[in-house]
């Protein structure tokens, strides 16, 4: 017996008591605020950052903020931090969004033919997930990663390669639950493309639990990517990718510890704002698809 | 004639418990939602009262409000709960954790839940005696095994130390009855005691629950949604609606002569044994209240087969406006008492 | 309880198999020649094939697999170039290290989380509830290394209290209280991820625990409210904190190649972040395969003791 939930809201009445609950949320609302404010900056870098990122001065090296021009101050090669900054919002939402969108796609299609097809190549694709699984935190990330060698993207295909398991199992959760629904319908309506019937059953009850997941893996991929930069694994200098920021820095760190605590509060500030959507998706999703209605 | 009056009359004896216009609802301010609106019982000592009606009418949430135990966000919006002429709503926590199980005991639907998983029986049912009623360790599991011998379970040593898991159904609900009458209670609350359970053992709960507080001397209240259950055990019911009592009167009478629609559905809806000639299981047509969409009047008028206009717009009162007040009704119609045995009032009709 | 301890045995044997492979096909997914890696691209083409050989690289893939278990039992994790030493001698001098630290700081982040967690949920909405989530949402915010940086900022730079790195003095005796001193930090900021983590989870447990009907029994029946708790709702809470404690291990032991780069702790973490920067390959496999099945053991035992301390499922 399976358990529906309800679909994306549709119609324009649906839509605004949406909006409404989500407005409602303030912790939602801070997490999309910050997010976009960051979407922002990242959109009108060139216009809004006062310097070139890339500007080497090496008379001006670690300026601390304040100085003259540079509110943030300087790095080891004198270049302006707030710019840095800005520009490297840009590497931050990539390598935090993109990764989770392709992993989306790629281990719900994995999930989807598993759960559908079942048998052997079900349990095999379990199995892989249960080994991928067996590695914690960005360990296997990091194996991928120094394999194919340092760079943006390597980093993305190792981050990509983590997430799927995860995608792939929600998926088949939801295809193995509607399972029944799916063969009766195929058998019902023999001239429907079995997409279109698969999709319409299969989507509404991916969305809720993909969003959330997605969301907070967002979060996630935030530290991880941070985190992979920072050993040296992410795009190289003189690209102004926050972790690598912070691992130039690191060196600083008694005489000038600004260069490399402010680009980690960045990485704070935006995995706050990921979370907090993340948390705010899950609040108003979740009680709707854990609690059994009936 | 008030209610106060009323309760007086039908428990001559002074009630050991008694409920005065007790409300519960949860929430605050505009969004409260009323499960219990205005519920007077007593019940005297010795005596066992039956509260009857469909779930979701408030009677569990009526007897957790007398015990303070209700669940979060639920407060007593009205109402007074006096045991043995105190007032427990009064009372500060601490006082009240001593009235819980000595003064008033609980005994919960499902055995199952309502014990500690990962507890052995003999610890839970220690565990007051030994931290708050001061008995040695000796002591308490000698009280225990008399106590599992005194509600039927054999082997008690054992039964100890076994987990409830490891019990059967049956067991598991005579160990809670064990557990709620350890500290001899003055009045035993038996919440659905036999609904989890299968028919054969159910009587057997039934009796069991019967003789104990006979022994015992305590009274019973017995809350079930099933009227089969009361018939044999209790001296009086209640029956419960929307939150309300809708009619209170001795076991026998309900039974022979009911005087509200809902009663006499109830009654209907029972199967009779050995009378398969009789009439089908009438189900009572309608849907039951919902507590967030209150109907104005007489909350039984959407599935009332008696209902006039009067019904639709004005709440009855409990009163007996026959029997000289041991049997009040809440029905403007009262349908099954001959009119001319009907006490003149002023309400025009 | 026997017959449950060896059926999950049975079931991580193929895990254990799979990390292996998985680790193996890390070397193959490098792009480029292993020859020109290990030699350098000015070696000679006979140089090179010598070498193709030696290491079995011209072998189909699944034989070299094949060799590559062989190795492995017999504890042979190849040789690292960073230390000049076989990878499996580099592992095993470090790997106290690195567990004193994770073992320091689970306690660390189990200790507090269950207590702020359980502190939390015996009031949900209060102030003390939102100031727990906020603590939460900070601590799942945080880089660890950004952390540790900034622990050393103030409290090594600044006010000077602690060590700023390093496992013991490089002057004086060294000692336990100066290896404690010098644990303090590490210990924090690896912990403090799980400690998150682990908080939510206890709050989110007792929640669920604490309006159960046997809770309200034991209150019907007079017992007081701290001993609810701690004998009732805490110990029903507990399984489901459990498990994520066991995961939580796995966590810290990968998250101390952070940590321990920080503050130039000598362990398993290090050396890998010292063979990222070298592309010693073996080294970094090393380290993520006995770092993957030390994880799947710690979840295996904590499956068993899981098992252990709750009747009911040894029994099923």
């Amino acid at each position: 017996m399976t358990t529906l939930s309800p679909s994306a809201p549709v119609t324009v009445k649906e839509r605004g008591a949406f909006a409404k609950r989500v407005l409602s949320n303030g912790a939602l609302v801070i997490g999309l605020v910050i997010i976009a404010a960051i979407v922002f900056l990242a959109a009108f870098a060139p216009v809004i950052a006062p310097f070139d990122p890339l500007h080497v001065d090496p008379l001006a090296r670690y300026q601390p903020p304040l100085t003259g021009w540079h509110l943030l101050g300087t790095d080891e090669l004198g270049r302006d931090i707030l710019s840095r900054l800005i520009y490297g919002a840009r590497f931050a939402l990539l390598v935090a969004i993109l990764p989770t969108v392709i992993a989306l796609v790629i281990g719900g299609a994995i999930g989807l033919t598993a759960g559908y097809l079942g048998g052997f190549w079900d349990s095999f694709v379990m199995r892989v997930f249960d080994v991928m699984f067996a590695f914690p935190g960005i360990l296997l990330a990091l194996g991928i990663s120094a394999a194919l060698g340092p760079g943006l993207s390597s980093m993305i295909i190792a981050m990509v390669v983590v997430t799927i398991p995860a995608f792939g199992r929600i998926v088949r959760g939801v295809v193995l639950g509607v399972k029944e629904e799916l063969y009766v319908e195929a058998a019902r309506t023999l001239g429907y493309s079995n997409t279109r019937i698969a999709l319409r059953h299969i989507l509404p009850n991916v969305l809720g639990p993909a969003v959330v997941y997605g969301t907070l893996q967002t979060g996630r991929n935030v530290i991880l990517s941070a985190s992979l930069s920072f050993l040296g694994l992410g795009p190289q200098p003189p690209t102004p990718e926050w972790g690598q920021m912070l691992s130039s820095g690191r060196v600083a760190i008694a005489t000038a510890a600004h260069v490399a605590t402010i680009p980690g509060l960045a990485i704070v500030l935006l995995a706050i704002g990921f979370n907090l959507i993340g948390d705010g998706a899950r609040d108003m999703l979740d009680p709707r698809f854990s609690k059994d209605r009936s | 004639m008030t209610m106060v009056e009323q309760t007086q009359i039908l428990s001559p004896t002074g009630p050991v418990l008694e409920l005065r216009g007790l409300g519960v609802g949860y929430g605050r301010g505009e969004n409260v939602l009323q499960v219990v609106h205005d519920v007077s019982l007593s019940v005297a000592r010795g005596e066992a009262l039956g509260i009857v009606g469909e779930s979701g009418c408030g009677k569990s949430q009526t007897m957790l409000a007398a015990l303070r135990l209700l669940p979060r966000g639920g407060r007593v919006t009205s109402g007074q709960v006096f045991l043995e002429g105190r007032n427990l709503l009064e009372l500060s926590e601490r006082e009240m954790r001593k009235v819980r199980g000595g003064g008033i005991a609980l005994i919960s639907q499902d055995a199952l839940t309502a014990l500690n998983p990962a507890m052995t029986i003999g610890a839970q049912m220690a565990e007051p005696m030994v931290h708050y009623q001061g008995m040695t360790r000796a002591a308490a599991t000698k009280r225990c095994t008399e106590l599992l011998d005194l509600v039927g379970i054999p082997g008690a040593a054992a039964r100890l130390r076994s987990y409830p898991h490891e019990l059967s159904g049956g067991m598991r609900q005579r160990a809670l009855i064990a557990m709620a009458i350890s500290a001899n209670p003055k009045v035993l609350i038996a919440d659905e005691p036999t609904t989890a359970l299968d028919v054969t053992t159910q009587s057997q709960i039934l009796r069991l629950i019967d003789r104990l507080r006979k022994d015992l001397g305590m009274a019973l209240i017995l809350i079930t949604h099933d009227l089969g259950v009361v018939a044999g055990v209790t001296d009086r019911v209640s029956v419960l609606y929307a939150g309300r009592v809708v009619e209170t009167a001795e076991t026998q009478t309900l039974f022979e002569s009911p005087r509200h629609p809902y009663t006499k559905a109830l009654l209907d809806s029972i199967a009779r044994l050995g009378d398969e000639s009789s009439e089908r299981l009438r189900p009572i047509p309608g849907l039951p209240p919902d507590p967030n969409n209150p109907v104005p009047g007489c909350p039984f008028n959407p599935r009332c087969s008696h209902v006039v206009p009067l019904c639709r717009s004005v709440l009855p009162e409990l009163e007996d406006r026959v029997k000289g007040g041991s049997h009040p009704v809440r029905c403007h119609v009262d349908p099954y008492v001959e009119p001319a045995r009907r006490l003149a009032s002023g309400a025009a009709r | 309880m026997l017959s449950f301890i060896i059926h999950r045995a049975l079931q991580i044997i193929p895990v254990i198999f799979g990390v292996t492979l998985a680790t193996f096909l890390l070397a193959q997914i490098i792009p480029g020649d292993p020859a020109d890696v290990l030699l350098g691209s000015m070696a000679t083409e006979e140089a090179r094939e010598q070498l193709r050989e030696s290491l079995g690289l011209n072998e189909p893939v699944y034989v070299q697999y094949a060799i590559y278990l062989q190795k492995l039992v017999q504890g042979d994790l190849g040789q690292s170039f960073t230390f000049a030493q076989p990878v499996s001698q580099v592992i095993l001098e470090r790997l106290s290290n690195t567990a004193l630290l994770a073992i320091a700081a689970i306690i660390l982040a189990s200790v507090i989380g269950v207590a702020a967690g359980t502190w939390a949920a015996l009031k949900p909405g209060s102030a003390r509830d939102q100031g727990l989530s906020v603590v939460v949402l900070f601590f799942n915010s945080m880089p660890s290394f950004w952390l540790g940086l900034v622990l050393i900022l103030i409290f090594g730079l600044h006010l000077r209290l602690l060590p700023v790195g390093g496992m013991q003095s490089v002057t004086g005796g060294g000692g336990v209280l100066s290896l404690m001193a010098h644990m303090v930090l590490p210990t924090i900021t690896l912990a403090a991820w799980s400690l998150a983590v682990i908080a939510r989870m206890t709050r989110s447990s007792i929640l669920d625990v604490i309006n159960s009907d046997y809770i309200r029994t034991a209150r019907s029946r007079g017992v007081g409210e701290a001993r609810i708790v701690l004998r009732h709702a805490l110990p029903n809470a507990m399984p489901a904190v459990i498990t994520v404690i066991g995961m939580q291990m796995g966590f810290l032991l990968s998250g101390a190649v952070l940590t321990e780069t920080v503050f130039s702790w000598p362990g398993i973490g290090l050396a890998m972040y010292q063979a990222i920067s070298t592309r010693d390959i073996p080294l970094i496999q090393g380290g993520i395969l006995v770092i993957a099945v030390a994880f799947v053991l710690i979840n295996f035992a904590v499956d068993v003791l899981y098992a252990y301390f709750n009747p009911k499922i040894s029994v099923a």
